[in-house]
Parts: C-alpha cells; structure tokens; sequence
C-alpha cells in the first residue's frame, strides 16, 4: 500500500492522537499509524504534570513549574511555556466530556495502586475522592475481587489502618477473565455487582472503594447507578495495567480523533524515512509506503529499544525538542517520563499540542 | 557443632551430622543457596568436562553424580549430556578427552551426527562429532531446600540473615559471635564452609588460606528449545556450556579473578561473549531474549590460573597448623557438595568421638513441599486449573506453595520465595508477580503495610540491577516496568 497524505503520525498514545486531533479539526487530512496501543493505555489514567520537585511533593502546580522551566529550558514545559502547558492540560479536560477532574493549577493527592501517596493534576471523576483525607475518620469498605489483580488491597487496607481509616475487605465472588470485561458486564448490568455488595452490608459504611471496574466507556451512569442505589457514596482507585482507566483514557481519544475525522490503523509497524532536500520524501512501513507533506514522530520512549526507525536525523542531547534543524517537515512529540519528579501524561499532551500547532501553522504556510 | 555457611556444602555438612546425632547450628548471612550454590550453571557434572585437566575431579563428579541421581531424583532433571566438536579444529581434543574419560571412569558414548540431530533439532547442523555423556540438570535452590529440611528433620537449628565471626579466644576457636545481636554461639568445632569466603573467615583466627574467588556470569533466555546439557568439545573456555532449567536455558560461563566474592554484577561484554560463544553450539540462541545475566565466584584454589586451577576440594584441619576447634572445606563444586559435607563430617566425627557412619549417600533426601515449574504443568490440575489462585503466571506459581514457602521453608523476603518456588524467575521476571506476592505477605504472614512495601522496593531494586547491561526488548520490557511501579505505583527507593 502507498498513499500520499497531509500529516502522518506515528504513534497512537496520548501524544500522537492529540496532535491528530488539533490537526484535524485544521481540517487536514490525518492518517495515525501504530504498532499497538503504547504505554498510554497502560497507565493508570492519572495526568502526573509534576508531582515532585527537588524531592519536595508538589501541590501548587503553577508555581512549581514556573521554576521548573526556568531551571530546565530544554524540557518540553520549557518549550510550551507555562500558559501553554496549564492551557493544553485545562483543553484537555475540558474535551474529556466530564471523564477527568480536579486541575485548576493544582495538584491533588492520591492513593496508588500499591497503597502509596502520588501527587497528580487530573483523575478520572471516580477517583475525586481516592486519598487518605477524604476517607479519614470513616467507614470505609474496600472491595477486593479474587483473580482481579492490577492493586495491591492488603496493603491498600493496612495504609488505611495505619491512618485510622476504619476499614473493612469485603472479597466479591465475581469471576472475570479481564477487568475489561468485568468493567464492560458491570456497566451492562451492574445489579449483580450492586445485589452482591448488599448482602455484605455495604450500605452501612460511608465509602465503598473499588478498582476501576465500574464502567469502560459510559463510566458516568454506572457510578451514577451504583452509588445511587448503594446508598452510600462510591471511589474508584487507580490501577496497575491491564488497567481500565488507561483505556477509558484510550477510547476518549479515538472518540474526539474520529469526530475530527482523523483515521487510525493499528498493527503498522514504521520501519525508515527518506530525506531529500530538507524534508522527509517517504515513509516506509512493514506493508507498503507513505508520502506525507509533514510527519509527527510520537513513538513514546519504550519502544525505540526495539523498533529503531532508520534514517532518523540526529537529534543530539536534545530528547524533548520538537524539530530538528534542517528537516522542515518532520516533527517529534516524544515524551520522557521522570520517576523522580512524576512527570508522564502531562508531558504527553503538552508535546502533542505544541507538536499539533506547530505542524498545523507549518501546513497552512505552506498553502 | 557449628556451621558458617549455607550453600550446599554447609547445609550437606549439617545434614550429614544431624543423622550421625551430631547437635548442630548452622549460621548463613544471607538467604540459604544466596551466595555461590545459587548462581551456580546447575550442572550435575558427568566428570567429562574436567577429564583431561583434572582426573581427581573428574572421578569424584562421576561418582557423586551417579549418587545424587538415586538420592536427589526429584531435584534433577536427568536430561543427559552432550559434547560437540562445532569446527576441525576441536577435534584435535578429541583423542586427549577419550583418553582423560577412560582414565578417570567417565562413561562416554559416540552418538552419531544423524542421531545428535534428531535429539536436539536446533543443534548447529554444521557440528563434526557427538559424544553423550551423564550430565544432567539440577535445581540448586531446591537442592539447598531438600538437604535443610533433612537436616531440621534431625533437629539442626539453621538460621539464615545471621552473619558471624570467628570467636577467638586465645589462638583457640571456641565458637562463633553473632555480629548482628552481638551474641556468642560456643561451640566445640566450627567448620567453616563459606566456599569463596573461607579466606575472609580464615584471616579472623589469623590463618592465611588462599581461596581466590573466581567471577563467572551466567545468561538466563526465555525459551527452552533444547533438553541436553550441551559442552563443546575442547579444553574448557568462555560460554560453552548450556544447561536447560525449567522453562528457561542457562548459558555461560566466564572466569576472571576477582578481589571480593560481594555484590558481582555481569558486564555488557560478558554477556555478548556468552551469546555469541553459544551460537555456535545452538545458532538460534542470538534470536532468544536474555531475560536475565548473573555471577557466582567460584572458590578456587592456590596454583594454577582461572580454569588450570584445581576443581577438587580440600578439608582442612587446622589443629595441624595450631588453630584448635576450626575445620575449613572449600573448593569443590555444587557436584560434589556431598562427598565434601562426607570428609567433612568424618574429621568432625573423629574428633568429638561419634562413631556413627555416613549414611548420606544412601538415604534419599526429602520432597520439598514445592513443585517446579515443569510438575507444575505435569499437574495442570485441580488449584491450577481453576486460575484464580496462581500468583506467578510465567512460573505457575501457586498461593500456596507461597504460603509453604514462608510457613515451611523459613523464607522471609521476596527474594526468599523467588529462590524457593521459581517465582519471577520466567519470562517477566517477576514484574507482575511481585506487588501480588507483596500484597500476599501483608495478608497471611503478619507484615505491615509499610513492611511490605519495603520489601518490594528491596527486592525491585535487586531485580533491576542488571538492567543497565540488557538490551533490545529486555530494556524496553525492563523501562517499561519501571515505570510502573514507580511513576504509576509511586514506589521510591
Ligand atoms: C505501566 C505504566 C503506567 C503508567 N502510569 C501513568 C500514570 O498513572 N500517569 C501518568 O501520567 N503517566 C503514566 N505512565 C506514563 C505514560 O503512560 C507515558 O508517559 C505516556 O503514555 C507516553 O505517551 P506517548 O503518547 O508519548 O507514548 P505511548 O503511549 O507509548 O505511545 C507510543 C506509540 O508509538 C507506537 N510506536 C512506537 N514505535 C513505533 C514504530 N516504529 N512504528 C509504529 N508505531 C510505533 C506505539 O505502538 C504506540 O502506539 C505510565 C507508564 C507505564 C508504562
Ligand atoms: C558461575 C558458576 C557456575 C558454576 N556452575 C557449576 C555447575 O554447573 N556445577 C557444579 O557442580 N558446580 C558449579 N559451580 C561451582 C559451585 O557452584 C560451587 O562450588 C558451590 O556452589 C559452592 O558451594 P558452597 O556451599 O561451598 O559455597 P556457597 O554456596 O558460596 O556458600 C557459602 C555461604 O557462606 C555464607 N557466608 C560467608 N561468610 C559468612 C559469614 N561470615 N557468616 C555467615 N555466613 C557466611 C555465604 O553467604 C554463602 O551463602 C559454579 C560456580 C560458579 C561461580
């Protein structure tokens, strides 16, 4: 197969479909190519912006960032500049159709998948109320599937404890095979997971805690259902992959790409550009070739290990810029996580928005 | 009786005294089978490799090797052993090994180039000459296991994560001094079988003894696509050998002197050397992801360089030279723990007046209450069927063998289980697993939230160590687990 398009973007995590997004409603033509689904979908769902910063926890994001770009001017932030980043972020949620909450140039905090404390920008809205505070001086029940991995709640629990959060396992008899399928039957029938919570008193306590299972792609009504008829006020915890948030996240995204016109194929693996003239010429992929007027690279970072592109300009030192000098058309929004600092998704929808306008202003030049 | 040690030598040397009625303690400072005995190839020598440099050794391992193959069955998978001649030029071995085989009582049998394909279809196709020999593959770990429960069964006390030092009281070893408590363990013999670390020991009662421990790395690949021990055939060298273990293929070795047997970690060059040495045994090794690379420090002894030096063992009394109340036996190999525990036992045994015989090399050691992973799948049964209770997928690790693990088996951190049940030793090296079997411990076993938690940091921080030197999708697999645990999972450390 070979086709000539406007923009090609490889790539098909948060980066890649929100500069596909931005490039479409341009009103480009935007074909995303894949290989899979990226660490994206892997995630936990949170926006980490910066949740630490000089070992010290974040919770006022904008002042944080403010001496974060002066200090690191390389950094993709640094790049986009704070109005950018708190712009792109509050866009972001804004779109997300009420999926994500919290934002506002701060952090909040909440309890992982492992039972520790992360320091994070945007949740999915069941998550509002996932932290040690909110539960404090309750009664809480903490739900906890066999077979369903993906969190820790032993340790979950015993955090709780430890903070005097009165708290009880429940274990529901509920056999999955994914916790996508359990979160698709819950949110097609979420009687049986509400008739089962009844007969172990949930009604009693002030919280029920879940995974993320209530619901994959119509989140809102399910949690509406269960906590309405619970008669108790409901949480969602994030989760370790195979995880459900990331792939709310994931069809939140396809949804607004497809709204935009914008066409996605998986399972193309890109395989080398060619560069004549300043511009790259042609993109070639495991079946067939590409002849883009401009090309978006967002390929994460994990995965370079093992698909290395040839012919790709040298980028030097410079991992977060967005261009290359000498190649006009060609684009980066490949995004580093830092451990350290709780830098991920944000990172990812900044680059995707600068690399989105920057490809877009690059194409109507051009017209 | 105390013991300082628990690699297989010192936990052979408890057993066999705990059967003559011997009252034994036995002290290691780390987890049982943590330091050499667990990094070992986990080859049961047939003796082959060793018949030409060194005879002794290789009667002693032919020997040894038809023993443990009655006692320990179920810690050996009896997959037989081959040596290949790859180019002409190993051929010119081939008459000296025949002869070395002969001398030492090796059995040796030619096998046809035809028939050597067959058994092992992946086998570079190019190879001028087989022999099969009597090696065979055993689990260290569980070799370990089997010969501690032995020797609790006949009330040896064993402590593991206990380091000691000699107590010296006037030029006299009069027992041992727990460093951590600051303790003092009076004993009427102590024998030091700290194999790599016998020197270190030795220079607290002022003796000199030179054990030069030896680095060798091993690389672990995640497919199993051969089911004989292969060895090349010609004088030993870097990454000729293969063993299969489980569901995984161990290739190696290396041999570099090295200043502490502590903290040895494979370089990036090692690791190529090994895969590329091993191509040429097995050509589709290359394809294969390295799942994994250590080092083990061999306790070899004076004279002689690297693989020159002696493989046998050495049981010093060292009444002989003045220092009453200490017995030293390093050397050796995993082979021949038993017969190093026997000689051991029986200088023990003469000196406090036991009279009991050996008895070690007729009784059969014990089951270990812990399946391997290829039982595992023979019994694709009842728990197992019913997935909800497999903890470690890559291992098929069950619930409860965790449980016999802590509750049986004395383990006490993550580390521990893995060593014992296989857990994280597969295809994800214990990525997923892990926080599962964390979580297990702050449900069952009385640790804390925050206890727990550090554990799984401990034992994440040992796990990644080696991700510095792997590649491709190893590196991408590692990163990407990283992340989980420390972006997603917030865990720091
Ligand atoms: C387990 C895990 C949990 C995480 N949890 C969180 C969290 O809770 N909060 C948070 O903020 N961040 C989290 N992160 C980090 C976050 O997921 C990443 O930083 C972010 O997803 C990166 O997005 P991306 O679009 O740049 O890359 P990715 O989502 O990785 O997408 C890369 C895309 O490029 C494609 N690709 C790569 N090479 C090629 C090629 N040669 N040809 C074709 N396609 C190619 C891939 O198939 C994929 O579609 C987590 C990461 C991991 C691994
Ligand atoms: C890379 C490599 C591959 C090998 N492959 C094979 C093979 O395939 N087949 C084979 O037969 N042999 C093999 N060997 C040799 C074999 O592994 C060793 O000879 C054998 O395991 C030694 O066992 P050990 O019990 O004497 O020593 P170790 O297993 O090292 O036990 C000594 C123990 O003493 C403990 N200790 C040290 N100091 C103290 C202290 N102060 N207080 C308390 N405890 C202390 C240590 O923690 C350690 O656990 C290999 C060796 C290496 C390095």
């Amino acid at each position: 197969m070979t086709g000539k398009v406007d923009v090609l973007i490889v790539g098909a995590g948060v980066a890649g479909l929100t500069a596909a997004e931005i490039i479409g409603e341009g009103g480009f033509q935007v074909l995303v190519l894949a290989s899979g689904y990226g660490c994206s979908q892997a995630s936990s769902g949170t926006i980490d912006v910066l949740g630490r910063y000089k070992g010290e926890n974040v919770l006022d994001v904008e002042a944080a960032l403010e001496k974060f770009v002066e200090e690191k001017p390389w950094h993709i932030y640094a790049l986009a500049g704070k109005k950018t980043v708190l712009n792109a972020l509050s866009d972001f949620q804004f779109r997300s159709g009420g999926l994500y909450a919290g934002g506002g140039g701060r952090n909040m905090k909440i309890i992982t998948p492992l039972g520790t404390v992360k320091s994070t920008y945007l949740v999915q809205f069941t998550m509002l109320n996932a932290s040690f505070e909110s539960l404090a001086e309750s009664k809480v029940m903490l739900v906890a599937l066999p077979g369903l991995t993906g969190y820790a709640p032993h340790i979950i629990a015993g955090k709780m404890r430890n903070k005097g959060i009165d708290v009880k396992m429940t274990k529901l008899d509920l056999f999955a095979t994914s916790p996508f399928q359990l979160a698709s039957s819950v949110e097609s029938n979420p009687e049986v997971l509400i008739e089962k919570l009844r007969e172990v008193g949930a009604g009693d306590h002030d919280w029920v805690v879940f995974p993320p299972i209530l619901g994959l792609r119509n989140v809102k009504e399910t949690w509406q259902v269960v906590e309405e008829k619970l008669g108790t006020r409901v949480v969602e915890l994030p989760s370790l992959p195979p995880s459900v948030p990331g792939k709310r996240l994931y069809f939140l995204l396809r949804r607004r790409c497809e709204k935009a016109g914008v066409s996605v194929v998986l399972g193309k693996i890109v395989k080398g550009i060619k560069l004549m003239g300043g511009k790259v010429t042609r993109v070639l992929t495991n079946e067939g070739s590409y002849v883009p007027s401009a090309l978006i690279l967002s390929t994460g970072w994990m995965l370079d290990h093992v698909l290395r592109i040839r012919g790709m300009p040298r980028r030097g030192k410079n991992e977060y810029g967005i261009k290359v000098e000498g190649v006009e058309n060609l684009f980066f929004a490949r995004t580093l996580v830092s451990h350290e600092e709780k830098i991920g998704l944000g990172a990812a929808i900044t680059a995707g928005w600068l690399v989105g306008k920057a490809a877009l202003d690059y194409l109507r030049g051009r017209k | 009786m105390a013991v300082i040690g628990g690699g297989v030598t010192g936990l052979g040397v408890a057993r066999d005294l705990a059967q003559r009625g011997v009252t034994v303690a036995l002290f290691e400072k780390g987890d049982l089978a943590s330091g050499t005995s667990g990094r070992s190839h986990g080859l049961l020598h047939s003796g082959a490799r060793y018949a030409v440099k060194d005879p002794v050794s290789a009667s002693e391992c032919a020997q040894e090797n038809r023993i443990l193959k009655k006692i320990a069955s179920h810690v050996i998978e009896d997959t037989g052993g081959m040596f290949v001649a790859v180019e002409e030029s190993d051929l010119e071995y081939e008459r000296v090994f025949l002869d070395g085989c002969k001398k030492s009582g090796v059995r040796v049998e030619e096998l046809s180039i035809k028939e050597s394909l067959s058994r092992e279809p992946y086998l570079n196709p190019n190879v001028v000459a087989t022999y099969l020999v009597d090696d065979a593959a055993i689990d260290p770990f569980r070799l370990a296991l089997a010969n501690f429960l032995d020797a609790k069964s006949n009330n040896a006390q064993i402590f593991t994560y206990t380091p000691v030092r000699l107590l010296v009281e006037q030029g006299e070893v009069t027992g041992v001094r727990l460093i951590k408590s600051g303790e003092n363990v009076h004993a009427d013999i102590v024998v030091n079988a700290t194999g790599a670390w016998a020197g270190e020991v030795c220079r607290q009662a002022g003796i000199k003894l030179e054990v030069k421990p030896n680095k060798g790395t091993l690389v672990v690949v995640s497919k199993r696509i051969v089911n004989t021990v292969l060895n090349r055939l010609r004088p030993p060298s870097d990454g000729d050998i293969l063993v299969p273990h489980q569901t995984t293929m161990i290739l190696g070795t290396t041999s570099t002197y090295v200043r502490t047997p502590d903290n040895l970690l494979p370089t990036r060059k090692e690791i190529k050397l090994i895969v590329m040495e091993e191509e040429k045994l097995v050509p589709l090794v290359r394809r294969l992801r390295v799942i994994r690379a250590f080092s083990g420090a061999r306790p070899l002894l004076e004279g002689g360089s690297g693989r020159e030096a002696a493989r046998t063992f050495l049981v010093i009394d060292h009444d002989e030279s003045g220092v009453k109340g200490l017995i030293t036996v390093t050397g050796g190999k995993l082979t021949t723990y038993r017969l190093m525990a026997e000689k051991t036992a029986d200088l023990v045994c003469a000196k406090l007046g036991v009279r009991a015989p050996c008895s070690t090399d007729k009784e059969e050691l014990p089951e270990v209450p812990v399946k391997s992973t290829l039982e595992r799948y023979e019994a694709l049964e009842g728990e197992l069927r019913d997935g909800k209770e497999v903890v470690c997928e890559c291992e098929m690790v069950t619930r409860s063998e965790v449980e016999k693990a802590f509750n049986v088996l004395a383990a006490r951190t993550l580390g521990d289980v893995k060593r014992r049940t296989r857990m994280g030793m597969g295809e994800c090296q214990a990525q997923m697993c892990a926080y599962r079997v964390a979580d297990l411990m702050a449900e069952s076993f009385g640790f804390g939230a925050d206890e727990a938690l550090n554990m799984l940091s401990d034992f994440l921080r040992e796990q990644w160590k080696i991700s510095r030197v792997l590649e491709g999708s190893q590196k991408a697999q590692t990163e990407f687990f990283k992340t989980m645990y420390r972006l997603a999972g917030s865990l720091d450390g």
